[in-house]
């Protein structure tokens, strides 16, 4: 019975957690302490840090890794999510034992011609290991290709990880106010990238290296539901507000989701046969699509969980591909003071001043950069993203079947620049596609018939965690 | 056959030149004309007029002018030195900045010296006794004006108490008076109307006077963006006077700063440190809890919640 959750939105380069302390309670998402110019106040950094300086090894993670830099036995492993999840790595060409491997590396022959070696001599020892081992019967390892040695890596860190989250997290659960609540025994739940349609994610290898992280780090994991997929939690969080409702002692999803669309469509599947929740998440490195489902089949559902399919996209386009055709294009000086000078503190302005509000920012060393002429240079460059992300939003969206009702939801960073915004939210509705509710940051009503919601930073960036952590995904409450 | 004439100097190449022979000199040097000391720019006033216009600039001075008895001499400034010092070997900087550093007042010292290293690393053991001097009399300088401080403030807590015995005594005086008139009243066999004793109002304490000021809050999320860029921008204008060596233009920055409400500097600079993430930052690689210097402060804000703005961490070396 899930009467209380946590839930770990588990991020490339960010993680956020939400608690629902109650069946009824709206969901929350915990404060970090340390708040940086360039993150939400619930983001806590991902990166993790591993330190060799002292012979032995110390991992560190959240504000204690942020912002470090490698060298001198430190070791910075930015996006090891990423590894985690990446297809199962192979071995990389024939079997060799190691000593093999190590002596056909290019690496020992560069050593080797370093210290005079002839190769001809490295060739010799190389067969004369291999000899060896052929007669000594020694079975061989594969050799570790860069992908599997990050693999690894990576999940050795994720139960350290875990382990530091939970230390952090009930800590700062100690900072809420009083609750009487044992925090400790509260069990976890956490938002993963959906695979293959958000369908068998639960058994991806990279799950099954989280949970068992999880476990080892001494979180009680979710009995009944362990793991969401990002979009659909994201999708349930946005909607709901990350309220829950109950009834009578069960969910009540028509005043969770504020009686919107979709709930129209559960309760009258005959005249309103499908609902589709568009998401177009704008990251810092990638644009993410996702189109969540439901196709009754002309049957009232009670349940919309099980109902639900999703299809996913993500492009390599993100807001940092916007700042580097910004920082080329400006005059030189400018271009590589904000590429290689500027700090977190003036970059925020700048993006905010530039991108959002078509203004500039002022510096007594490079002067005034986005005014004038340079102007007209920044806002080409955003309206060219916008086109690019606007043709990415056709693409991904002409291979959807039809819906008659539908909400758009944009979210990320990049949804918070109008000008972006706006080609985003025209491409969704070109070719007669139309939506009935949009939701995005300073979202402005387009035509008559459209309702508009606006999000704050809260959905927009913990919309994951606070839908994971959601009564929606408690099947005993239904 | 005609003389060929000379290329004409430009006026900042003659600045240039007149600052590099300040900076080698190894006497004092007068500006120009003639004297005991050998001058400094050659020519009649209307030719050098330019460059002394250039030298003595009042926004910016590159040389001062001393005055010893009926002597003068110029010296060079912080700022001409600035000008100049790539052309000198580390040696001739070492020597040069022991000069100008010694005009410098106190409180320009340290960073002056800091500025030198910066910029020529060798210089740094010629000037370790300097700037060893510097650090000592800036400490006793701040210790002097600390003294100073609690002595003020001793005097005015001493004028307040003062003025309140004053107060007293005035309502004292004036209770006396109208007690007095009211028993004349009586003694008169006129009613007094009996609205009870008069009780002296008393002198209202420091805190009664003026209600406290309830600390700045963020009410809404917008006072809190709000409040969050007037942070960022207050700390990059003081960052890039850092950077510039703007020090004059920096310390009213900093004046702001920290006199606004929940800021908090990280450091000073020298400090030594454990290195810690939440709060520095290095240019290499270093382990939590390393010992560490720091190169340049940073910044924080307090905010009502307990949590903390890292507006600008400070920059830490080995």
């Amino acid at each position: 019975m899930g009467d209380r959750v946590f839930c770990i939105d588990f991020g490339s380069a960010f993680t956020k957690v939400a608690l629902r302390r109650d069946p009824g309670a709206d969901a929350e998402l915990l404060k970090n302490p340390v708040r940086r110019v360039d993150e939400a106040d619930f983001s806590v950094p991902s990166v993790a840090v591993v330190d060799r300086s002292a012979g032995g090894f110390v991992i560190e993670f959240g504000d204690k890794a942020a912002n470090r830099k490698p060298g001198n036995g430190i070791f910075v492993h930015q996006n090891w999510k990423k590894a985690i999840f990446a297809d199962p790595p192979t071995p990389d060409g024939p079997t060799k034992s190691p000593l093999e491997a190590l002596l056909g590396s290019d690496e020992f022959k560069e050593l080797a011609a370093r210290f005079g070696v002839p190769a001809a001599q490295v060739q010799h020892v190389s067969q004369l290991v291999s000899a060896a081992s052929a007669l000594s019967g020694v079975p061989a390892r594969p050799v570790p290709t860069p992908e599997m040695t990050q693999h690894k890596v990576a999940a050795s860190l994720a139960p350290h990880f875990f382990n530091w989250l939970r230390k952090y997290v009930l800590d700062a659960c100690s900072r809420l106010k009083a609750t009487g609540l044992n925090f400790e025994a509260i069990p976890v739940r956490l938002a993963v990238p959906a695979f293959a349609g958000g369908r068998g994610y639960e058994s991806h290898p990279g799950c099954a290296i989280l949970l068992k992280a999880l476990t080892s780090a001494g979180w009680p994991v979710h009995p009944d539901r362990p793991v969401v997929t990002e979009p659909y939690s994201n999708v349930v969080g946005i909607l709901t507000k990350a309220t829950n409702v109950l009834h009578k002692g069960r969910v009540h999803i028509g005043n969770m989701f504020s009686r919107g669309p979709l709930i129209t469509v559960l309760k009258d599947a005959k005249h309103h046969t499908a609902y589709r929740a568009l998401v177009i998440d704008v990251g810092a490195f990638t644009t993410d699509f996702a189109a969540l489902d439901l196709n009754p089949g002309g049957k009232d559902v009670d349940d919309p969980d099980v109902a639900f399919s999703l299809k996913q996209h993500s492009v390599a386009l993100g807001v940092g591909e916007l700042d580097a055709k910004v920082f080329a294009a400006l005059p030189k000086e400018k271009g590589e003071w904000l590429k290689n000078v500027a700090l977190p503190l003036d970059l925020v302005d700048f993006q905010h001043k530039a991108y959002g509000e078509g203004k500039s920012l002022k510096r007594v060393g490079v002067g005034t950069i986005g005014a004038g002429v340079e102007s007209t240079i920044v806002r080409d460059c955003v309206v060219a993203f916008g086109e690019q992300l606007a043709a990415e939003t056709v693409k991904f969206c002409d291979g959807l079947p039809p819906f008659p009702m539908q909400e758009l939801i944009l979210t990320g960073g990049g949804s918070n620049i109008p000008a972006v915004r706006a080609a985003i939210q025209k491409a969704a509705q070109l070719g007669g596609r139309r939506f009935v509710k949009i939701h995005a940051p300073d979202a402005k009503k387009d035509g008559d018939s459209v309702v508009v919601q606006r999000l704050d930073e809260t959905f927009t960036r913990g919309g994951s965690a606070l839908g994971g952590a959601s009564i929606y995904f408690e099947k005993s409450f239904y | 056959m005609a003389k060929s004439k000379a290329p004409a100097v430009s006026v900042e190449d003659r600045v240039r030149q007149a600052l590099r022979t300040l900076a080698e000199s190894e006497g004092e040097m007068r500006l120009s004309g003639r004297g005991e000391s050998p001058p400094l720019l050659d020519g009649t006033p209307t030719a050098i007029k330019t460059v002394v216009e250039k030298l003595k600039n009042a926004s910016r001075p590159l040389v001062v002018i001393r005055a010893e008895g009926r002597t003068e001499y110029v010296r060079l400034t912080a700022e001409g030195f600035a000008e100049v010092f790539s052309a000198l070997s580390p040696d001739q900087v070492v020597t040069v900045a022991k000069r100008v550093g010694g005009g410098l007042p106190i409180d320009k010292r340290v960073g002056f010296y800091d500025d030198v290293v910066r910029r020529v690393p060798e210089a740094a053991v010629g000037l370790l006794e300097e700037q060893r001097a510097a650090v000592e009399a800036e400490k006793a300088d701040a210790e002097t004006r600390l003294a100073a401080a609690a002595k003020r403030r001793e005097v005015e807590e001493a004028t307040r108490q003062a003025l309140r015995e004053w107060e007293r005594l005035q309502d004292e005086r004036r209770r006396v008076r109208v007690e007095t008139l009211r028993r004349e009243l009586e003694i008169e066999g006129e009613k007094v109307a009996t609205t009870g004793p008069t009780v002296p109002p008393t002198a209202p304490t420091p805190t009664e006077a003026r209600p406290p000021v309830s600390r700045l809050r963020a009410e809404t999320k917008e006072d809190l963006t709000f409040r969050r860029q007037m942070a960022r921008r207050l700390v990059s204008s003081w960052l890039e006077a850092w950077e510039m060596g703007k020090d004059e233009g920096r310390q009213f920055v900093e004046t702001a700063i920290w006199n606004t409400a929940g800021f908090r500097i990280v450091g000073e600079v020298g400090d030594e440190v454990e290195f810690d993430s939440e709060l520095h930052e290095s240019p290499e690689g270093m382990s939590t809890g390393a010992a560490a210097k720091i190169v340049r402060p940073g910044w924080v804000m307090d905010e009502e919640d307990g949590g903390t703005y890292l507006v600008l961490p400070a920059l830490v070396g080995r």
